[in-house]
């Protein structure tokens, strides 16, 4: 396993998340992925925490930023560094409003995507 | 005094003809029974002497009017008065006006005419004259002041109805906003035409009522038990297309009208005396009703209103369906632009993926044992290419079918091979989304249909059943029914409400709001396109939470007229 922990990736496109997790995997990251928020709590209460949670914005059930609400309201979750993927123009202003580690723009860089986990499984 | 039979020159020619003839008795006879009001008078008018014509008309005996004052018979006493002031004065008095009153109290107009008879030394002696009823010629005259009145009144009245119209014009011409021309056509026709109004139109499934009166409380009021929305009664301008005019209007009369109970109790307890109701109507469709009420005002609605009433109906038409006409071009181009955001986000998932795939190949390629790694990570990208050209294949569709030119390639084909094919080919898929296919085929399947549209409709019945039952499983049939082949695909996921079941087959319409699930929300829209256009027909039913079975029954063989097309 590289770096600090694993990945959580949530992600409702299973294209995209297929393509995000390849990435991740060939640069030796251990990755989980949820569909959704409420997939993703599941998951965090039961595997061990990843070092980092990339989070898509629009997703069926629970979207991304009430995933990030309820994080935020588990003392147990709160810590663990945020990086929304989206492909929203107000993106800058949305991941400051959330109060989230880093975003990163899609269409996704495979560079610009490695790069923000690794300096973000780091920061803790 | 007397009602002139003989006019003054008349009267002096008989009486010079009984002087010539020297007969006293034919002269006294001329004089007391000539048509002509005689009489003398003292000074303080006093009557000294009159024959009957200056009483008897007026329904006084000679006791009643000999030896009393002319003043006394007279409505304006004054006027005799100043008659002997100028008398006295030595003055002749040519036809002055003056008002009788009968002894029955009825009045009539006279004229008299005076003259006066003065002693050597220039005394007064007594006074002559004779009285002229000039009734009828007042009457005429009167008449025909009555008569130029009305004629003004008439006059004034066409300009306030001109100036409505005109106003009317102006003031649906100023907005082309579907609410605000529905405002300004309620209070179009008041005060005119009404105390108050109701604005009917027909929207949707109901009718839509506004209400206005002249002032701004009164229409408080009158909102405050209108129920804004209602269904028409039957016999109302808004169903018959006609319109009504009614004076004394009874209970019937409004019951008709009235959108609720506390309305009709309201319209009572204001004393509504007369309604108008004219239909607004374009091209033989009756849009609306507009129907004005006086009540306090106590105005009776009259045939020139309803002819004002049904011009300012025809205009008001006129801007209805203008500004529904802007109001579903906005509308359409609302929708447009909301599809086109949408397609524009389905567009980029497969980009991202793609991008994403397509660049770690390159930074592969040239490294030791990449050859298994870069040929699986290019499948997974062909996987995006083939979901993109899905989505582009499907706003072509869109394209062409909007713009009329799907054509249809029939063949003889048999059904069940086909859907069989569409199962097989999204296997993967199906697995992925968790959902077990069970597949039934009954009867002979063949027909004469277009093969690759067959497919592409069980394809997009497919994808939505995998879409909304994710996990579950669906069950897919076809079977030959009479002259008909029938696709029935089940799903057991969310279901569709029954309003939303009106709707799913409509362009640009989903259910569920976009963000929740891919693709352009098309595909049965599409499929409803690829079915009509085969002469069949395509249905839902479906329970919130217990899934959504959808049928295509597909004639087996090709409607008349629809012949398949000799391609070469």
């Amino acid at each position: 396993m590289k770096g600090g922990g694993p990945v959580l990736l949530v992600e409702d496109d299973l294209d995209i998340a297929e393509a995000i997790l390849d990435v991740l995997m060939d640069e030796g990251y251990e990755v989980a992925h949820a569909t959704n928020g409420l997939e993703a709590l599941d998951l965090l209460r039961s595997e061990p925490q990843p070092a980092v949670i990339l989070l898509d914005l629009m997703m069926p059930e629970m979207d991304g930023p009430q995933f990030r609400a309820a994080q935020l309201r588990d003392p147990r979750l709160s810590q663990i560094p945020v990086v929304v993927l989206s492909a929203d123009r107000m993106i800058a202003e949305k991941a400051h409003a959330l109060g989230v580690w880093g975003f990163v723009v899609k269409p996704l860089q495979p560079e610009q995507l490695v790069s923000v986990v690794e300096r973000s499984t780091h920061s803790a | 005094m007397g009602v002139l039979s003989q006019s003054p020159p008349e009267l002096a020619q008989s009486t010079e003809r009984a002087l010539l003839r020297g007969d006293a008795g034919d002269l006294e006879e001329a004089l007391e029974n000539g048509g002509v009001g005689l009489h003398r008078l003292a000074r303080d008018g006093t009557i000294l002497w009159a024959n009957r014509a200056d009483y008897e008309p007026y329904g006084y005996s000679a006791s009643e009017y000999l030896g009393h004052n002319l003043r006394t018979f007279h409505v304006q006493p004054e006027l005799i008065d100043d008659m002997l002031g100028r008398l006295v004065a030595g003055q002749q008095v040519l036809g002055l006006e003056s008002v009788v009153v009968c002894r029955d109290g009825s009045q009539r107009h006279v004229s008299l005419t005076g003259t006066v008879r003065l002693d050597e030394s220039g005394g007064f002696v007594d006074a002559h004259g004779f009285t002229q009823d000039i009734s009828e010629r007042k009457q005429g005259e009167l008449r025909a002041a009555a008569e130029r009145e009305e004629l003004l009144r008439a006059e004034q009245v066409a300009r306030e109805r001109l100036t409505v119209l005109a106003r009317a014009s102006d003031s649906l011409a100023q907005s082309l906003d579907y609410e605000r021309t529905i405002q300004t056509i309620a209070g179009l026709a008041l005060p005119l035409l009404g105390d108050f109004a109701f604005f009917d139109l027909h929207e949707l499934e109901s009718v839509r009522r506004v209400v206005r009166a002249c002032d701004p409380e009164a229409t408080l009021k009158l909102q405050q038990t209108s129920a804004g929305t209602y269904q028409p009664h039957a016999g109302s301008a808004l169903v018959s297309g006609q319109s009504e005019l009614q004076n004394a209007l009874d209970d019937a009369g409004l019951r008709r009208v009235v959108d609720s109970p506390e309305q009709l109790a309201q319209l009572q307890a204001l004393g509504v005396v007369s309604m108008l109701s004219v239909p607004l109507t374009s091209q033989g469709e009756t849009l609306g009703a507009l129907t004005l009420f006086f009540a306090a005002t106590g105005r009776q609605h009259t045939e020139q209103d309803l002819a004002l009433g049904e011009e300012l109906a025809r205009r008001a038409a006129a801007a209805i369906v203008n500004a529904r006409l802007l109001k579903e071009a906005r509308d359409a181009i609302g929708v447009r632009d909301d599809f086109l955001s949408m397609a524009g986000h389905e567009l980029r998932t497969p980009l991202t993926a793609l991008q994403l795939q397509i660049l770690s190949i390159t930074k592969m390629v040239g490294q030791p044992d990449s050859v298994e790694k870069v040929s699986t990570r290019a499948e997974k990208a062909g996987k995006n290419v083939l979901r993109l050209s899905a989505l582009v294949n499907e706003l072509l569709d869109i394209s062409r079918i909007s713009a009329g030119r799907l054509r249809l390639e029939r063949g003889a084909m048999d059904m069940a091979d086909a859907v069989r094919e569409v199962l097989h080919r999204h296997a993967d898929e199906l697995t992925k989304h968790g959902c077990e296919v069970h597949f039934t085929a009954a009867g002979d399947l063949s027909g004469n249909w277009d093969r690759v549209r067959i497919e592409q409709i069980a394809t997009n019945l497919l994808a939505n059943a995998m879409k909304y039952g994710k996990g579950k499983p669906i069950e897919v049939r076809v079977q030959r029914e009479d002259g008909n082949a029938r696709l029935v695909v089940q799903d057991h996921g969310i279901g569709i409400s029954a309003e939303d079941q009106q709707r799913i087959f409509q362009r640009f319409e989903r259910a569920v709001s976009a963000r929740h699930f891919g693709g352009l929300g098309l595909g049965l829209w599409i499929a409803r396109q690829l079915v009509d256009a085969h002469g069949g027909s395509i249905h839902v039913a479906s329970e919130m939470n217990l899934g959504a079975t959808f049928e295509v029954v597909l004639p087996v063989e090709v409607p008349p007229g629809d012949e398949p097309e000799v391609r070469a």
